[in-house]
């Protein structure tokens, strides 16, 4: 089997593209919206676990084998990506919440405020740093999750049976 | 097989299955991170609340901008009305309530003022029952420990049981003719509509029907996650339910803030450094300068004999071989500023002296000033009983200054002395329990204060003793039981109530009579024309020939109160044709018939002035006397400048080049005014306090620290003994009289004020360079404070800005008592405690102009309506 064939396997098997990465960057961030209106601020790190864990299965599922380039998510610094993944779902969850929250309700002004008692900071800083919260809490634990199961699975060995029928399957055709 | 990249975490980490340790450290690591961001968001930061829940968008702070706006038209469910409430918000932002009963119109009131106030409610009643703890933590922990031993929240507890059982509201028993005399008393309660009563159970209806509505806003916050006001998301609290006992916090609050003064410790102190005659001409019973409440003959200036300070042995050695050095500045106190930064103005004229041909009412009570407000105003209204206007305290269901249709009234702080110490002797330093009585061992009240956190978590306990006098505290001096009216009087609220109801100045006095603390001036008037002047209060009876500004005896019985009095100053329609009430000495010792009264009478610049001003013209308008809540000079600027200036005449003649000669010419300059830009004022200042300093150095300890200031009225008086041993500075070896250290003292005023502020030709002394209202936060945050204010007012003024800047005219008010009464009024805030809304100062900057705004105060609904002036409704209905 070629290499290019190969390739495509493994982008079929596991690698998003560039639309299917975006679809699960929106899901995170709907999600982390909903969590947090729901349940409070700690959905920001829930979600954000959430994403680690299907960014580990999703690479486990398009490892080939022992010795075989790592998944799709495993390129590079594969947690670091994960990370920076639910960084962004967390940022721009709490973004959405806070802009369709906040009909009516002036975000600047509670910045200005809220900078005007911390000191005098400016209320883009405030923003900011609101923003960079849940960025921080859903991407380490995004990370933390991504890590710990690629570290499991390392533990685990190498795999010597396929991980999916699917994945199976399309081996056997390549061959 | 291909090989990994790097990076993949395949391959060089992975060896045989085993995870290497790097790959570990990495997995740790970022646990460590995921770690943190929790630890950020969920924990408090020192004083940062957690900021997951501060920030989060769907139930953090955010949500404040939506309580900033109050709704066109907004309904709500009132658990108890009893009937529909309608609240019309007019444009200033003062809710008129409308309610079918004086019960619904508490619980409407209970229900608006938390709607703008409610962080200030409980921080009030929290500060008074001593559990600010359970806020913040053990960074309040002194200052709940100095409450409770105290005893103000179970004083509040007390009452409201004494309220349930409608025991408050009764008459003191009588002085059996040893209190104050009360001229005109008669005339008073002259033959007339006997005064309408309230049940002995309105004010416990009251408190509780006012709870109602305080609640049901809180209970329509929980049920919209994170809307609360933004001091609770600062703090990561939630609102407490609000207690029909919280409402008598407040009052007692007040109480504390008016009258709780400990007078005897200072003067212990005193009479160490300087004796004790000398400590007791300082501290005298009567101001040597008298211009009283009561009319009875204009200002009058006694002579004040000083006895020289008794000198400590050894105190030669300590003076300065150098003779001092009259250019260096020394450093100012500014103690008796501090001391006259509390007080108030009121006055009224009767139709022979206003240029209506009405009665018109002016008040201003000067108080801390503090964002939100002291003061928020209303209009209750229930057709044919009940129809005032005025201005509340935050958590008191009732109007405490204003007026009706047909009485308007106003207070001022009597300054009387209503709590005594008695030095007891106890069986045990460090753990009494019995304190000794009669020649016997009396058992001690012995109870355990518990103290919690923000969690609940237990932060510390204290053991709170109190004898049958009251608690027991150390005020330096040994162990102390205090006898304070303001832990005894419960009568306050029901005699507002009542107040609010009066159709005549006789009336509003009857209602006044169930007043026991903290001692006030109440100045009245109503649309007949009549006005009077009251120090309504419950006063202690002390022993025979004693007075209560030196400690008693704990020993014996015999030091104890006899009882109360309840007669007071009073004055009523005096020929003069205006009162004016300034916190000065209430009655001149010539008319009081000699009983002791007080002692600590601020002094009477502020009462001269106004008096002053009313007696320049013949009459008054409303705006004359709106104009002169903010007069920009005082009698206490020519009194001092006149001996300032003579003192300093030699000097110009003989040294026109010296520093004082200077500072003499640039104060005759002056036109006496504190305005903003005035370029002298602050000099004057700068002198008066140099002088202060050098004058009264006798009364500095061992550490250089001023032990007590005595009143500027004092030092007044010494100026007409130039050769009194007070003048002298015994830092230096030559004896100095009255005019060397004048002389002194303006060229260390010269001295100084160059020093701060420059050159005096350079413009850089303007006085607003050096005095600025600051308008703080409950909490003293910064960003929700206004901060460096520049307008009129000094000290002495009856616009007063003192050192701190922090304290001034709570409530400015006029009215005119005509067919229709008429009124304006404005205070330095505005009515909402939210920061993001318009109304938290948009009255600040009238306050500063010293303009007032026109008060809304119509019949009916229709009426507010026809004139344009409604900004929002609001409907309270009965829960189904």
């Amino acid at each position: 089997m070629s290499e290019r064939t190969m390739a495509a396997a493994r982008r079929r098997a596991g690698r998003p593209g560039a639309g299917g990465r975006a679809m699960m960057l929106l899901a995170a961030m709907v999600a982390t919206a909903a969590g947090t209106k729901l349940f409070g601020w700690a959905a920001a790190p829930v979600v954000g676990a959430a994403l680690g864990l299907v960014e580990a299965l999703r690479a486990r599922l398009g490892r080939p084998g022992p010795g075989a380039p790592a998944g799709p998510g495993r390129v590079g610094r594969p947690a670091l990506r994960t990370a920076a993944c639910g960084a962004l779902a967390g940022a721009a969850g709490w973004a959405l919440l806070l802009l369709w929250g906040g009909r009516g309700t002036p975000v600047t002004g509670v910045a200005a405020l809220i900078g005007d008692v911390a000191g005098g900071l400016p209320a883009a800083l405030v923003v900011v740093f609101a923003l960079a919260l849940p960025a921080f809490l859903a991407g380490t634990a995004a990370g933390a999750v991504f890590a710990a199961a690629d570290a499991a699975a390392t533990a685990r060995g190498p795999r010597d049976e396929p991980a999916s029928k699917a994945a199976d399957d399309r081996r056997e055709e390549d061959r | 097989m291909t090989t990994a990249r790097p990076g993949s975490g395949a391959g060089p980490l992975r060896e045989g299955g085993r995870v290497g340790a790097a790959r570990l450290a990495r997995l740790a690591l970022w646990f460590a991170a995921a770690g943190a961001a929790a630890a950020l968001a969920g924990c408090p930061l020192g004083p940062l609340p957690p900021l997951g829940e501060f920030l989060d968008p769907a139930r953090g702070v955010w949500n404040v901008a939506k309580l900033a706006v109050l709704p066109a038209a907004d309904t709500a469910v009132v658990a108890g009305l009893e009937a529909e409430v309608r609240v019309l918000y007019d444009d200033r932002r003062v809710p008129h309530v409308f309610a079918s009963s004086a019960a619904d119109a508490h619980r409407a009131l209970g229900y608006v003022v938390a709607r703008d106030r409610l962080f200030q409610m409980e921080a009030q009643a929290r500060a008074t029952a001593g559990t600010l703890s359970e806020w913040v933590g053990a960074a309040a922990l002194d200052l709940d420990r100095e409450t409770r031993r105290l005893g103000l929240g179970r004083s509040a507890e007390r009452d409201l049981e004494a309220l349930a059982a409608g025991q408050c509201g009764l008459l003191p028993e009588t002085d059996g003719g040893a209190g104050i005399s009360a001229a005109g008393l008669e005339a008073a309660f002259a033959p007339g509509p006997s005064p309408r009563q309230l049940p002995p159970g309105a004010a416990n209806a009251a408190v509780h029907a006012y709870a109602q509505g305080v609640n049901a806003w809180i209970g329509r916050l929980s049920g919209h996650a994170g809307e609360r006001p933004f001091e609770y998301h600062l703090l990561g609290a939630q609102p407490a339910p609000w207690e029909p006992v919280n409402s008598l916090h407040v009052l007692k609050r007040m109480g504390w803030v008016l009258t709780f003064n400990p007078a005897e410790a200072r003067r212990v102190r005193v009479a160490a450094l300087v004796g004790e005659n000398a400590a007791d001409a300082l501290f005298p019973a009567d101001n040597p300068v008298q211009e009283p409440v009561v009319p009875h003959r204009g200002a009058r200036f006694a002579d004040v004999a000083i006895p020289a300070p008794s000198r400590k042995p050894g105190e030669a050695a300590e003076a300065n071989p150098a003779g001092g050095n009259a250019a260096e500045p020394p450093p100012a106190s500014g103690a008796a500023e501090a001391e006259t930064a509390l007080g108030s103005n009121s006055w009224v004229v009767g139709p022979s002296r206003s240029a209506s041909g009405h009665a018109i009412l002016a008040g201003d009570p000067h108080l801390g000033l503090s964002l939100p407000s002291i003061w928020y105003e209303a209009h209750l209204v229930v057709p044919g009983e009940l129809d005032v206007y005025g201005v509340t305290l935050a958590g008191v269901p009732a109007i405490v200054i204003g007026f009706n249709r047909d009485v308007a009234w106003t207070f001022t702080n009597t300054g009387a002395d209503v709590m005594d110490l008695y030095l007891e002797r106890l069986d045990d330093d460090a753990s009494p329990r019995r304190y000794f009585l009669d020649g016997q061992w009396e058992p001690l009240r012995v109870e355990t204060e518990r103290f919690l956190g923000p969690g609940g978590e237990a932060l510390a306990t204290d053991t709170v003793r109190s004898t049958h006098r009251g608690p027991l505290l150390d005020f330096g001096d040994g162990p102390a039981s205090v006898r304070w009216t303001v832990l005894e009087e419960c009568g306050e609220l029901h005699a507002l109530l009542r107040a609010q109801h009066a159709r005549s100045v006789p009336e509003w006095l009857d209602a006044m009579a169930a007043w026991g603390a903290p001692a006030q001036i109440g100045l009245v008037a109503d649309r007949s024309g009549r006005i009077a002047a009251q120090s309504a209060a419950h006063y202690p009876l002390r022993p025979p020939g004693s007075r209560g500004d030196a400690y008693f005896d704990g020993a014996t019985r015999a030091s104890d109160w006899r009882g109360r009095t309840g007669r007071y100053p009073l004055a009523v329609d005096p020929p003069q044709g205006f009162l004016a009430s300034a916190n000065q000495q209430p009655e001149d010792p010539e008319t009081g018939g000699g009983a002791y009264f007080g002692s600590d009478w601020p002094d009477p610049w502020r009462a001269m002035t106004i008096n002053e001003l009313l007696r320049s013209q013949p009459r008054h308008s409303a705006a004359d006397m709106e104009a002169y809540q903010t007069h920009p000079t005082s009698v206490r600027v020519r009194l001092f400048l006149d001996v300032l200036l003579a003192a300093a005449r030699e000097a110009e003649d003989e040294e026109p080049q010296s520093p004082a000669a200077a500072a003499a010419r640039l104060l005759a300059e002056w036109d006496g005014a504190y305005a903003p830009d005035n370029q002298r004022a602050l000099l004057f200042e700068e002198v008066l306090a140099a002088l202060d300093s050098l004058l009264w150095d006798e009364l500095g300890d061992e550490e250089g620290d001023r032990v007590a200031t005595p009143r500027e009225t004092l030092a007044l008086a010494l100026a007409a003994a130039p050769g009194s041993p007070w003048w002298d500075d015994r830092t230096t070896e030559e004896v100095e009289d009255r005019d060397a250290l004048v002389r002194r003292a303006l060229a260390a005023g010269l001295a100084r004020a160059r020093a701060k502020h420059g050159p005096e030709n350079a413009g850089g002394w303007a006085w607003s360079g050096a005095r600025r209202f600051n308008v703080h936060h409950l909490f003293r945050v910064p960003g929700l404070s206004r901060l460096g204010l520049a307008a009129t007012g000094g000290p002495g003024l009856l616009s007063p800005l003192t050192g701190g800047g922090s304290h001034g005219a709570s409530w400015r008010m006029v009215v005119e008592l005509g067919d229709e009464v008429t009124a304006r009024g404005t205070f330095p805030g505005g009515q909402s405690g939210n920061p993001l809304s318009e109304s938290y100062d948009d009255r600040l900057a009238h306050w500063l102009d010293g303009e007032l705004e026109d008060l809304r105060f119509p019949r009916t609904e229709a009426e507010l309506r026809a004139r344009g002036q409604v900004r929002a409704e609001l409907a309270l209905r009965p829960a189904r």
